[in-house]
């Protein structure tokens, strides 16, 4: 009877470790899950700003509607795309956008001067900075819950239950260089 | 860029003489005072050796009289002196460092301007908001209250002691009092740059520096029963993490305000000031804990006024140079 007892109490503190496991697993994925959609609902906001940056730069010559287009374009393809992947490549190929629209935009010193321009270059620096906070915090996140699954015991139960190891968002090089911000603005 | 400690001289050489000469008055009145001190404990004790009692209680009750003349005599002289020293070196600094201030790639919405207040302290609205002083607070005292513009920052300063009183009795029924100090330092208030919702705040990492298991301890608790709910996160830069407990009621909008090149202007700030430094984020302001126990914006009778204007330079540069170094007046976030 004692041995039955010590046995189901074993069995008892084994499955209340695996459930311990299993939710502690469940909820580090479910908090990367969550960051990647703060970078979705920021990268949605950039799109917004970024397709009027373009729209007001076009207005001023029909060679830059090119950008408007790129920008459409890539707002469609991030509509569409369904894997974290895909998203993770639209938002690469935003950033190169960007860069090039503040380019273009320079060589409009009336534009630069307007406040309307003004206001949507400092919305779109600051859903820039939301989004590469969102993406550190995302990265906070892929990197707990890839510690968590290779840590024993955690590890042996992770394979079992299909959590895999997920990627980091690489910051580029020239991203990570300190920019001289006035600069942006003031030309 | 602030005028230099040469330009700031220049500016006051005129009104130095005069307070000058109110140091050595007032170094006159006090070596007066503790001769005067020194005569009447001689005398007594002169007056003991007669054996007379007569003589002892004349001696004595003279002897007392002159010594509490002569300190409040002191006591009246260095007040009037001090607030000489407030109006003219202190009051004078400020308005010369500000006024003479020339921001670098300034617009026309700059603006600078000041408020010193020799006897005033920061709102208590300040120190209740900053959420910096969680522990229980009975007693408030502070002074130089320097409130004022640089540029596009809104910024306010002054020395804080905060104190709680604790009243303990023992097995005999007798009470005593102890008065601990919470905080004692200067709270330095900046509006900040950009726009926010929530709470962050940085905390000293304590004992040995190491990681604050405590803390987190501490907020898994506090957190039970708060409305606001706070997480304890690490941040990219390990040496930070030593320094610095970081707690927020947003874990993305934390690194929004702390970005890595924020973070590393912290770090510098902190490498300025070996004693503990405190940041909070709060309903768009920027709160610095600076504790210390030294005590700024005072005059030292010792050294000379041009010396002393000279250290007055120096404090008012370096909290005013906050501004600046965190890199405030750069507005190129949407600021709702």
């Amino acid at each position: 009877m004692s041995i039955m007892i010590i046995a189901l109490s074993l069995a008892g503190v084994a499955l209340l470790g695996v459930i311990v496991i299993y939710n502690t697993l469940v909820s580090a994925r479910n908090k990367v899950r969550e960051a990647f959609a703060a970078i979705d609902v920021f990268l949605q906001q950039r799109f917004d700003a970024l397709s009027q940056a373009a729209e007001a730069v076009s207005a001023y010559t029909d060679h830059e509607r090119e950008t408007l287009m790129a920008v459409t374009s890539l707002r469609n393809q991030a509509a569409v795309a369904r894997s974290d992947e895909d998203k993770i490549q639209v938002y690469r190929e935003m950033e190169q956008l960007a860069g090039g629209l503040r380019l273009q935009a320079e060589a409009y010193p009336q534009l630069q001067a307007s406040a309307n321009y003004v206001h949507l270059q400092k919305t779109i620096n600051d859903l820039e900075e939301k989004l590469s906070a969102s993406r550190r915090t995302f990265n906070a996140r892929v990197t707990r819950y890839n510690t968590l699954i290779e840590m024993f015991p955690l590890n042996l139960l992770a394979g079992m239950m299909n959590f895999s190891r997920k990627e980091l968002l690489e910051v580029d090089a020239a991203k990570k260089q300190d920019v001289d911000l006035r600069s942006i603005l003031r030309g | 860029m602030f005028p230099s400690k040469q330009e700031v001289v220049a500016a006051l050489h005129s009104r130095l003489p005069e307070l000058e000469r109110e140091r050595l008055a007032y170094r006159l009145t006090f070596r007066n005072g503790i001769l005067t001190i020194l005569a009447a404990i001689v005398g007594t004790a002169a007056s003991l050796l007669t054996r007379m009692p007569e003589a002892i209680a004349v001696t004595g009750i003279v002897a007392v009289v002159a010594a509490i003349v002569m300190i409040v005599r002191m006591r009246r002289h260095y007040a009037a002196y001090r607030e000489q020293f407030k109006q003219l070196i202190v009051r004078g600094a400020v308005r010369e460092l500000i006024e003479l201030c020339r921001l670098p790639d300034e617009t026309p919405e700059y603006r600078y301007t000041w408020a010193y207040h020799p006897d005033e302290r920061i709102s208590d609205a300040h120190i209740d908001n900053c959420l910096l002083f969680t522990e229980r607070i009975d007693e408030i005292s502070g002074e130089d209250l320097i409130q004022g513009r640089l540029g596009l920052t809104d910024f306010e300063l002054s020395e804080l002691e905060l104190v709680r009183i604790e009243r303990s009795t023992n097995s005999k029924g007798h009470t005593s009092t102890r008065h601990v100090t919470v905080f004692e330092g200067v709270l330095f208030v900046a509006d900040f740059h950009k726009s926010f919702q929530g709470v962050t705040l940085l905390l000293a990492n304590g004992w040995l520096g190491t990681s604050g298991f405590f803390n987190k301890l501490s907020n898994n608790l506090t957190n039970l029963f708060s409305k606001t709910k706070m997480v304890n996160i690490d941040l990219e830069h390990p040496e930070f993490n030593r320094y610095f407990d970081t707690n927020t009621s947003d874990e993305v909008e934390a690194r929004y305000l702390l970005s890595p090149n924020f973070i590393e202007r912290v770090l510098a700030f902190k490498s300025w000031h070996d004693e503990k430094v405190e940041f909070a984020f709060v309903g768009s302001r920027m709160y610095v804990a600076i504790s210390t126990s030294a005590s700024f914006f005072e005059p030292s009778v010792r050294r000379p006024t041009r010396q002393q204007l000279e250290q007055i330079y120096e404090e008012l540069l370096f909290f005013f140079s906050l501004i600046e170094h965190f890199d405030l007046n750069t507005r190129i976030w949407s600021k709702s």
